[in-house]
């Protein structure tokens, strides 16, 4: 029976290992790699403490396989009487807090980055592309109005008349820093991006700025990941990355759309008027 | 059974893949406010047509006489080979390759010519792109050429997107009563009256257009709970959750519209009140009797002429005979009265039945064609309510029209929305009347159809339940809000005057005149949670 | 005075006790149910936190059955879904883990550590005849029956459903929820009601073992177990006003007093010119982030309350199974205190998305990695005393190896969320609930497992069955990891937590078929649990006559008799040596020298605990 057990001991993190290794092939991983360059930086880090929790994982499943082993098969008429070892203490104190401590270290750029205002791109920061406004149960999003030449103007803090709004849905120009204002009207909510390794919670009362640099088109999910009542599940939108023309048309589109009082855009009204 | 030969009746069988579980047990709810005064009878006999009509949830039926499109298919048998028949659809069909061959699974398909006309086959999977299917075993072996008709595949995949997404707040029956419902604030659509708020059209009674089910699907109702389900929902589901929407209404309101008839023929006090009637005619013979002898009493009293003496006395003798004979009538109509009821019941019940035999199918048909109208009236070209003329520009002098108009006697949308816009006119504070039950309301305020408390909008917040665009106002401005206090503005406005109202009420929430509680929002700032205030 | 002295003059007084015995033969309520005696208030918190266990654990499936098979008829609540074909409502979901955690937090974990081993052990291990002040430690418990009572009056007005940590504003505007009627203001009384039982236990504790032990029990000789309660009663003196107070400020910014008391309707957490479900815009100026901080405030703190005792108790059981000493006794009790200790500045791990100043981010991130450096210690030293032992597999051993091994997963999935930039993924995902399961579950409950069948006899007097020990541990251990192991893969899969309906999100789709696996082992795991029931329960009556001292242990508790009777030892206990003298060589007659034998000879060779050989 005690080889049962110690095989059972020993079996047990084989199997994790296993498992955890194959994992990937089962799409039982990240969805598909970052889209931004933080994100992969955030993978990055992720995978460096994989490496050294795996390693520390097999080495004490294995020295705990060991000494039950040991233990358990013990011929020795009596257990070896020590009450513990100063060195050995020392070694197994030393040595786990430099790794931990070059870990906690290593990490601060990335959230720096990530959170630190005086961090952020310039250009972003100068700049936010629109308000995200979390409400029970969706995402409503506010972008600024646009000038004579279609061009966006500044986002103010306050709605503005002329801005742009759509639910659910929400467009990014690919390959330049854009900020997001984030809001909430009700409770909390997160803003969670899987794809972009993003998260932020939206707390009543703030407007907290986020910003990604999104490096890949493509239509990727946006859900809330703190709990906000009965429907946190159903917060579904999408975020669309697009080139800077699609996003631009985008724009044009919405302000077409949000202007139609069933006859034609208020551009063609006010070339009429002239 | 002629009803159901001419409506042709498509059967769908329960097994519900993905939803299963103990569904036996789950049922349409009975429309309880308005069941309540009909006879139980006749509850009956109106659940049994909603029944056969409609069937239950995990078995409905598609009754082709409504205007929902089930998804029907129709088309001619190319090939048999074991179980497998190949199918050639017909140009006019439903494309059927968005859906799940699940949904197709225990549809019947219903053989229209050869030699099996009328018969039914049950499908077991149906492959929508190869136009193959596979028939459960039966003795109805169709034959190359025959022709079908097939459907309902929509209705059952709304069902089973309805039942994850909508069911738990709108209700199984689409009553707005689903577990959830009573936390929200308004309160879920019922969709039983029929009666849909933000509507394109001017057609009647608040019906939607189909665009309209998807606008608000889509993009949800801002302010409320509804949520927005873009991009959760993909085309081909979103149609099924509309039509699934509309049958539910449709199904609702034929409910809604018999019980109604009912109430006055078949109501639920009728018996009792037809063996009181002898009782309270005798009652009140015993009162007039009485009241006779008191007169005559009086009379003697003031009588001073000895001679007209024996001539009261005579005539107080005839009343107190009658009074006797009053009192006798009313003890007999008094025991009489349980036998009376029993009668009367007996008489309901041969009418309802006599009624259900000839008159029932008459009803329904006209219920039904009177719906159908209805429903397919807002569909029609030119429904759509398109204003005369562009949108007045959005200047200082057409917003300055448009307040005038606001706080006018023509418009007066001050009476309800007040003097800052803020939702809360003078109106807010009367008490109103229930026009339904001519009752006043329980407490000051304004009342929707559905008898729930119901506020104006606040319009300096900028949220627009109806949608933002120029064109949802104007229509919200000249159709009103269907169910609600809020009116269609009166014929008397032109255009160019609605649409300085439209560019009024959108400035309303940056008009500095008007006083707001604005959130005091804090931006976050490098320094943390202590952001300037802005 | 001898030590033989004392021992005869009390032996006559223990005489003189059973002769007078018939005289002051305690009523029935006064001995089994308001009994101020420790043994059975802790029997008596044994008995209603496994009774919770299964509560919780049914709650428990009830979640997993809507995760893995959503919207279906579940097979313990779905009669009562009926009408609707069996399926649950949304809010009812949110209703469901909100009270599994709330229930196994507070009524299983907290009190079974704390109230069950604590009551029972901590007097006996010390050599003290009861507690410091029997009356509240009675009060202690009774104050658990409002607890319950207030979380069954919030299920039955409809369940609190804001989670557990019951963050503002989805807990304190009460029309943000639907649990917000009086659910949500019972739940948060109903802690209060914990808090004060804990309260009233930790008081007692730090004064009974601070001042009740026996002749010779100096600080070092305390077995780790009494050490660790030490520590957790000093955190819950310490973190748990902090609770009540935030608990108190949420209940009265969610009470809506009219009249005179209206001016009570406070703001503390609630931001000013919100509109929640279109009542009317909310007023003032309160900050929802200030709960999340007074709440981790306790609620890390209480991470430890519910691991220290599990761990002491491991500690003691693995030195007595081994038959060797502890390895690195000092080690371990600096390592708890130091846990304790950094236990109060990581708080803010819970919150580093929550939108407070980035650079706190930083110091708790710091705090929070270098915690697990006495953890590690403690695994180390665990496996130092399991190394040259003699060991045998009973069901104690193997709990505590698991207790081991569970702990250890727990404690490096900990790194991945303490590392600030990827707690940005990983926070509400399932990553954290495989994480904090591996700890609360596979190491603390694994531990009370051992914890149970170890000191069964001294409470009963019978030893429970080894096979259906093992049994146990077996379901428990596989249902255990098949259940939450494959959790951490949803975490990296993005699946966030608290999802009714997860599978609406296209990237969560494909992970149906992991979680109905897991729902499955969920449900092995859940059943296993009758097997512990039925064990312990016919134990009781079949098991085999345990002695005073069944394992060959050294603590004091093994020289009373089993049961103890009323004042626990016949005999006063003078403790003349550490807790883990097992195979001490100067003592050539058994493997194990109870911290009771007095010495040997005049010499004095046998050391405290802790110096190193």
């Amino acid at each position: 029976m005690r080889k049962f057990w110690c095989g059972f001991f020993i079996f047990w993190p084989i199997a994790a290992v296993v498992y955890s290794a194959v994992s990937p092939q089962f799409n039982w991983w990240f969805p598909g790699p970052s889209v931004t360059e933080l994100g992969q930086r955030i993978d990055n880090l992720f995978y460096l403490i994989l490496i050294i929790v795996t390693a520390v994982f097999i080495g004490t499943q294995v020295a705990l396989g060991y000494v039950l082993w040991r233990a358990s098969h013990s011929k020795a008429e009596r257990a070896w009487f020590t009450h513990g070892s100063h060195n050995l203490e020392v070694i197994w104190s030393v040595v786990p807090s430099v790794i931990l401590l070059f870990l906690a270290l290593y990490q601060m750029d990335v959230w720096a980055l990530f959170r630190v205002q005086s961090f952020f791109p310039k250009e972003a920061l100068n700049a936010p592309v629109a308000e995200v406004t979390a409400r029970q149960f969706e995402w409503r999003i506010r972008y600024p109005g646009l000038d004579e030449h279609g061009v966006p103007k500044k986002l103010h803090l306050k709605p503005q008349p002329d801005d742009l709004y759509t639910v659910n849905d929400l467009h990014v120009p690919i390959g330049r820093p854009v900020m997001i204002n984030l809001r909430s009207d009700d409770v909390q909510h997160s803003f969670f991006l899987p794809h972009l390794r993003i998260k932020q919670d939206a707390v009543p009362g703030q407007i907290i700025p986020i910003w990604f640099k999104p490096e890949r088109q493509g239509n990727f999910d946006l859900a809330c990941a703190e709990l906000c009542g009965w429907g946190h599940y159903k917060m579904r939108a999408q975020l669309i990355v697009e080139r800077e023309v699609e996003f631009q048309a985008y724009l044009q589109k919405l302000r077409a759309d949000q202007n139609y009082d069933g006859h034609a855009t208020p551009s063609a009204v006010a070339k009429k008027d002239e | 059974m002629s009803v159901r030969w001419q409506s042709l009746i498509v059967g769908l069988a329960c097994a519900l893949a993905g939803c299963g579980g103990d569904g036996s047990q789950m049922r349409f709810v009975e429309n309880s406010t308005l069941a309540k005064p009909v006879h139980r009878k006749a509850r009956v006999v109106v659940t049994k047509q909603l029944e056969e009509h409609f069937g239950t949830p995990l078995n409905s039926v598609a009754w082709l006489k409504l205007p929902v499109k089930y998804g029907r298919a129709e088309g001619k048998v190319t090939a048999i080979e074991d179980q497998t028949v190949t199918v050639e659809l017909n140009a006019e069909s439903a494309d059927l390759t968005g859906f799940d061959a699940a949904d197709f699974a225990g549809t019947e398909l219903l053989l229209t010519s050869g030699a099996n006309q009328g018969k039914t086959v049950t499908l077991v999977t149906f492959d929508g792109k190869k136009k193959t299917f596979e028939m459960a075993a039966s003795d109805v072996v169709p034959a190359v050429n025959d022709q079908f008709v097939a459907g309902g595949n929509v209705l059952r995949h709304g069902r089973k997107l309805y039942a994850r997404h909508c069911q738990h707040c709108h209700g199984i029956s689409g009553d707005g009563d689903g577990p959830t419902a009573k936390y929200l604030n308004p309160r879920p659509r019922d969709y039983r009256q029929g009666k849909f708020k933000f509507t394109s059209t001017a057609g009647p009674a608040g019906k939607a257009t189909r665009d309209d089910l998807r606008r608000i699907v889509g993009q949800g109702i801002p302010g409320t709970y509804m949520p927005a389900f873009v991009p959760m929902l993909k085309d081909g589901e979103m149609t099924a959750i509309i039509e699934y929407v509309r049958w539910l209404a449709l199904r609702g309101e034929v409910e809604w519209q018999l019980l109604g008839q009912f109430k006055e023929d078949y109501a639920a006090d009728r018996a009792k009140k037809e063996a009181k009637e002898p009782v309270d005619q005798a009652k009140s013979a015993v009162d007039q009797a009485k009241l006779a002898i008191k007169e005559i009493d009086e009379t003697i009293k003031a009588n001073t002429d000895e001679s007209k003496k024996a001539e009261l006395d005579g005539s107080k003798k005839e009343a107190k005979a009658a009074l006797a004979a009053a009192e006798k009538e009313l003890d007999k109509a008094k025991s009489q009265m349980s036998a009376k009821e029993t009668e009367a019941e007996k008489q309901l019940d041969t009418q309802l039945k006599e009624f259900e035999k000839a008159g029932l199918a008459e009803l329904l048909e006209e219920v039904t064609g009177d719906l159908a109208d209805k429903w397919n009236a807002v569909e029609e070209e030119g429904a759509l309510i398109i204003p005369e003329m562009a949108r007045v520009p959005d200047s200082a002098e057409s917003r300055k029209n448009g307040k005038e108009l606001f706080f006018g006697k023509v418009a007066n949308c001050v009476n309800c929305h007040g003097l800052a816009g803020k939702g809360n006119g003078a109106q807010t504070e009367e008490v109103g009347k229930n026009l339904r039950t001519g009752e006043l309301y329980p407490a000051p305020g304004l009342y929707d159809d559905w008898d729930q408390p119901i506020k104006p909008r606040d319009l300096t917040r900028g949220i627009y339940r109806g949608g933002r665009r120029p064109i949802d106002l104007y229509r919200r401005l000249t159709q009103g809000i269907k169910g609600t206090p809020m009116p269609g503005a009166p014929k008397t406005l032109k255009p160019e005057q609605i649409w300085d109202l439209v560019n009024y009420v959108l400035s309303i929430p940056f008009d500095p005149s008007t006083p707001k509680a604005a959130p005091a929002h804090s931006v976050v700032g490098q320094s943390g949670e202590k952001g300037h205030a802005n | 005075m001898s030590a033989t002295g004392v021992a005869l003059e009390h032996g006559h007084d223990h005489d003189h006790a059973h002769g007078a015995h018939g005289h002051h033969e305690l009523s029935f309520v006064k001995k089994y149910v308001f009994s101020t005696d420790h043994k059975m208030i802790g029997m008596q918190f044994l008995f209603t936190t496994l009774l919770m266990m299964m509560v919780g654990g049914a709650l428990a499936l009830g979640v997993r059955w809507q995760v893995a098979f959503p919207w279906t008829s579940m097979p313990l609540f779905g009669p009562l879904f009926a009408e609707s074909g069996g399926q649950i409502s949304p809010e009812f979901y949110t209703m469901l883990f909100t009270m599994h955690a709330t229930v196994m937090i507070f009524l299983v974990i907290i009190p079974v550590l704390a109230g069950a081993f604590g009551n029972f052990l901590i007097p006996l291990m010390i050599g003290a005849d009861d507690m410091a002040f029997p009356v509240l430690n009675m009060l202690s418990y009774w104050f658990m029956i409002p607890a319950i009572a207030c979380f069954g009056l919030s299920f039955y007005f409809g369940g609190a459903a804001a989670g557990w940590t019951a963050y503002p504003l989805l807990a304190d505007i009460r029309a943000a929820a639907p649990s917000s009627g009086s659910a949500q203001t019972f739940w948060l009384l109903g802690v209060t009601f914990v808090g004060v039982s804990s309260m009233m236990g930790s008081v007692n504790y730090m004064t009974t073992i601070i001042n009740m032990r026996a002749p010779g029990m100096t600080l070092f000789r305390m077995p780790l177990t009494i050490w660790a309660m030490l520590i957790t009663a000093i955190l819950q003196a310490f973190a748990l006003p902090v609770l009540t107070a935030a608990g108190f400020m949420q209940v009265f910014d969610r009470l809506d007093f009219g009249g005179p008391l209206e001016g009570i309707h406070t703001v503390f957490f609630i931001p000013a010119g919100l509109v929640v479900n279109n009542a009317d815009p909310t007023v003032g100026g309160g900050q929802p982030l200030l709960w999340q901080h007074l709440f981790w405030f306790y609620s890390h703190p209480a991470v430890y309350i519910m691991l220290l005792p599990a761990m002491g108790m491991v500690s003691d059981m693995l030195a007595c199974m081994c038959r060797k000493p502890v390895f690195g006794y000092k080690p371990m009790v600096f390592s708890m205190s130091a846990i304790a200790g950094l236990g109060f500045i990581v708080w803010g791990h819970h919150m580093f998305i929550s939108g407070m100043n980035p650079a706190l981010g930083m110091t708790f991130m710091l705090s929070t990695i270098m915690i697990a450096l006495p953890s590690a210690v403690k695994v180390f030293n665990w496996i130092g005393t399991i190394w040259g032992g003699r060991l045998q597999f009973n069901t104690v051993t193997l709990y505590c190896a698991a207790f081991i091994s569970m702990f250890i997963v727990g404690g490096l999935s900990g790194i991945f969320m303490a590392a600030v930039p990827v707690d940005i993924y990983f926070h509400d995902t399932y990553m954290i609930v495989a994480h904090f399961h591996y700890v609360v579950f596979g190491t603390t409950l694994f531990g009370v497992f051992a914890g149970i069948q170890f000191w069964y006899p001294k409470m009963f007097g019978r030893k429970m069955n080894e096979t259906l020990g093992k049994w146990h541990f077996f379901l428990s251990f596989i249902g255990f990891n098949g259940a939450f192991f494959p959790m951490h893969m949803l975490g990296i899969a993005g699946f966030p937590r608290r999802y009714a309906d997860p599978y609406i999100h296209p990237y969560l789709e494909h992970l149906m078929p992991l979680n109905q696996f897991i729902t499955v082992s969920a449900i092995i795991m859940g059943f296993g649990q009758f097997l512990l029931l039925y064990n312990f329960g016919t134990s009781w009556f079949l098991g085999e006559k345990a002695g005073r001292n069944p394992w060959g242990a050294n603590g004091l508790e093994w020289s009373a008799p089993s049961p103890p009777g009323h004042g626990n030892f016949d005999v006063p206990p003078v403790c003349y040596r550490g807790p883990y003298e097992y195979s001490n060589p100067n003592n050539p007659d058994q493997d194990f020298w109870m911290q009771t034998d007095p010495p040997k000879s005049k010499k004095k060779p046998e050391g405290d605990a802790g110096h190193g050989h």
